[in-house]
């Protein structure tokens, strides 16, 4: 059953220069159980996606949706208290730079103890003697800190952001929530720490069944991850799908060049030979070009690119592109 | 064939003080010894605090080292004053907004080598600019731009341009591509590729994705606490680990979550 289903959302927000698409008809499906990877580059509007899950807008965003829902609720219907009781609830968020999401002047005990809800509890009324403090041990425990004791007599800057990052985490399942979105955690973290936390994921996914909506701008350290993944170019979904088919069986111009710019998945390339490279730069939001956003530097691009391409879909893998990459295109390739 | 670049136990202490009296010594990197040949990539791994950067910055006189020497074209670097240094070897740093002086614009920027460290006239200096700028894949006409009206990839080609306008022999890049979205990261990658292939540049590049290390680089330093645990051809280091921490790094970087 799919957890989240999202058709069809478009933010616009008001900038100086007018009001923009920041983000335009963007689906997203993410079944129960499943960890789906987010992939797109900076200013791809994934952040803008997570938010508006969320719920949380500012002044001069419009959101709308052909339908948004978390399991059976439909999300569109609820009055603004009713959907943060919800998302308070059932979902989860952890970000970049976990070390300023966490209270500079709080020990960590306090924070998790605070994020801990008093509906978890279980057990008799004889335990309900520093339940809360017992609980924040098992949690830290489960998210992999060795030294749980001293740790939660630290103040955040005194630990890595490897260790804050699991804090977020474990904050994070205290609550039990049925999705858990990661926008980009693991970004500017040094790789021994960012497999750890990626393991973490894994690990609660696999134990906890816990739905993972993984956010980063780098398709090389999400695929290894996802079960399934969406990518985004300019506040557009590009291509979405299976793993297998979006790694192994690209169809959009766009996700095939993130694949040969990284080495890795481009197995037969000459040493020191050029890489596969896109040209020109991502637009700022002010000049997004009409139609496939990704025209102007798409090797494929030709007139009816000014025209926003539909979905096309087959067996389950999405993609949007006037002229999609053939599949014996790819085999020879 | 002389190396253009050779190292000899070069090392780093940091001194710290412990209020007045107590004072401790950090070590950056240990004495290391190693050589590149012209025209040749080198790439230096390790672990975070592994002492990559001190010996970037070692190497290209930001920091002084410890002790040792540093030889270019036979050259001891000891002997020679600041200038004539940094005509043979320049640094890239890892973030390009907060290395290009934001209220500079980009012409200025390119020229303040050139004044520091040479005796140009002002039209040959403009010329070198737009020269550098073509050579970047970037236009004359940005050299009037200042750095908030560019990218973060054209931010990091004016720091490329900015490298390469004294002409020298070394470029020493400290994890240039690892802030950069994969759809620019190519493109640096590329011109870095071209650059070193037209004007038999070397380089050193500090970097963490070994995918990327092993296609562009030649040969690769491992760093582990200050110590190089292993120096070879980077495709022999990396098809063939013999050190535990190259074993890891390697691991690190293929991790599968499902067979
Ligand atoms: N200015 C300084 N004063 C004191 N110690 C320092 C200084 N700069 C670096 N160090 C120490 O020297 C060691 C090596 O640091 P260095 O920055 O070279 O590591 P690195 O390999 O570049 O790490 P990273 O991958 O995180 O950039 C570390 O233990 C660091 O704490
Ligand atoms: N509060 C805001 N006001 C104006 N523009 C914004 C705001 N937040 C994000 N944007 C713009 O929306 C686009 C998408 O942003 P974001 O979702 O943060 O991208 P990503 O997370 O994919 O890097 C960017 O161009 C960004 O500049
Ligand atoms: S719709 Fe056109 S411009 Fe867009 S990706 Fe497809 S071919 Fe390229
Ligand atoms: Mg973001
Ligand atoms: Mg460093």
């Amino acid at each position: 059953m799919a957890i989240l289903d999202i058709r069809n959302l478009t933010i616009e927000l008001n900038t100086s220069q007018g009001r923009v698409k920041a983000v335009e008809r963007v689906n997203l499906t993410l079944t129960e159980g499943e960890i789906q990877g987010l992939v797109g580059e900076s200013g791809s509007g994934k952040s803008l996606v997570a938010k508006a899950i969320l719920g949380i807008k500012k002044d001069g965003w419009v959101v709308r949706a052909d339908r948004m829902r978390l399991g059976d609720i439909d999300l569109l219907t609820l009055t603004p208290s009713e959907r943060r009781r919800l998302m308070a609830n059932d979902i989860a968020m952890i970000f970049q730079e976990p070390s300023s999401h966490l209270d500079p002047t709080q020990e960590i005990a306090e924070q998790i103890e605070e994020a801990i809800p008093s509906n978890t509890f279980e057990g008799g009324f004889w335990q309900r003697f520093q339940w809360r403090k017992k609980r924040a041990v098992t949690l830290l425990h489960k998210v992999g800190i060795k030294d749980p004791i001293s740790v939660l007599r630290s103040y955040p800057h005194e630990l890595s952001e490897g260790v804050c990052q699991k804090i977020m985490i474990a904050m994070a399942i205290a609550k039990k929530p049925r999705l858990l979105i990661a926008d980009e955690p693991t970004t500017a973290m040094e790789s021994t720490t960012q497999i750890q936390i990626l393991k973490l994921l894994h690990k609660l996914n696999k134990v906890n069944n816990t739905s993972i909506l993984f956010i980063s701008h780098d398709i090389e350290s999400v695929s290894n991850l996802s079960d399934t993944l969406t990518v985004m170019y300019c506040g557009q979904t590009v291509e979405s799908g299976t793993r297998d088919q979006v790694i192994n069986h690209p169809r959009h111009p766009y996700t095939n060049a993130l694949l040969k710019a990284v080495p890795d998945f481009e197995s037969n390339l000459a040493h020191k030979s050029h890489l596969y490279a896109l040209p020109g730069s991502i637009p700022p939001l002010q000049h997004l070009p009409i139609g496939c956003r990704l025209g102007p530097r798409c090797p494929n691009a030709q007139k009816t690119c000014v025209q926003k391409p539909h979905s096309t879909r087959v067996k389950g893998h999405m993609f949007n592109c006037h002229f999609p990459l053939s599949i014996e295109d790819e085999t020879s390739s | 064939m002389i190396p253009v670049l050779s190292v000899n136990k070069l090392s780093k202490s940091y001194v710290q003080h412990h209020g007045l009296f107590s004072k401790k010594a950090i070590t950056a990197f240990a004495p290391v010894s190693f050589e590149l040949e012209q025209g040749k990539t080198l790439a230096i791994v390790g672990e975070s605090g592994s002492g990559k950067s001190s010996l970037a910055k070692a190497l290209t006189g930001v920091i002084t080292p410890s002790s040792g020497s540093i030889c270019i074209d036979g050259v001891n670097m000891a002997d020679k004053d600041h200038k004539q240094r940094c005509c043979q070897i320049r640094m890239i740093f890892q973030d390009p907004t907060t290395s290009l002086n934001p209220r500079s614009q980009i012409g200025r920027i390119l020229k303040s080598p050139l004044l520091l460290n040479t005796e140009l006239s002002e039209q040959e200096m403009d010329i070198r600019v737009s020269d550098a700028l073509r050579q970047v894949g970037l236009l004359t006409e940005h050299a009037q731009f200042y750095p908030r009206m560019l990218s973060s990839g054209q931010k990091q080609r004016v720091a490329l341009a900015r490298a390469l306008i004294l002409k020298p022999k070394i470029i020493v890049a400290d994890e240039v591509l690892a802030t950069l979205d994969v759809s620019v990261r190519s493109q640096i990658i590329n011109l870095i590729l071209d650059v070193q292939r037209e004007q038999n540049i070397s380089f050193i590049m500090v970097a963490h994705n070994l995918g990327i290390v092993r296609h562009i680089s030649d040969e690769i330093i491992v760093m582990h606490e200050g110590h190089i645990v292993e120096f070879g051809p980077t495709a022999d280091v990396l098809d063939n680990p013999q050190h535990t921490i190259t074993q890891r790094l390697l691991m690190n970087q293929q991790v599968q979550f499902r067979k």
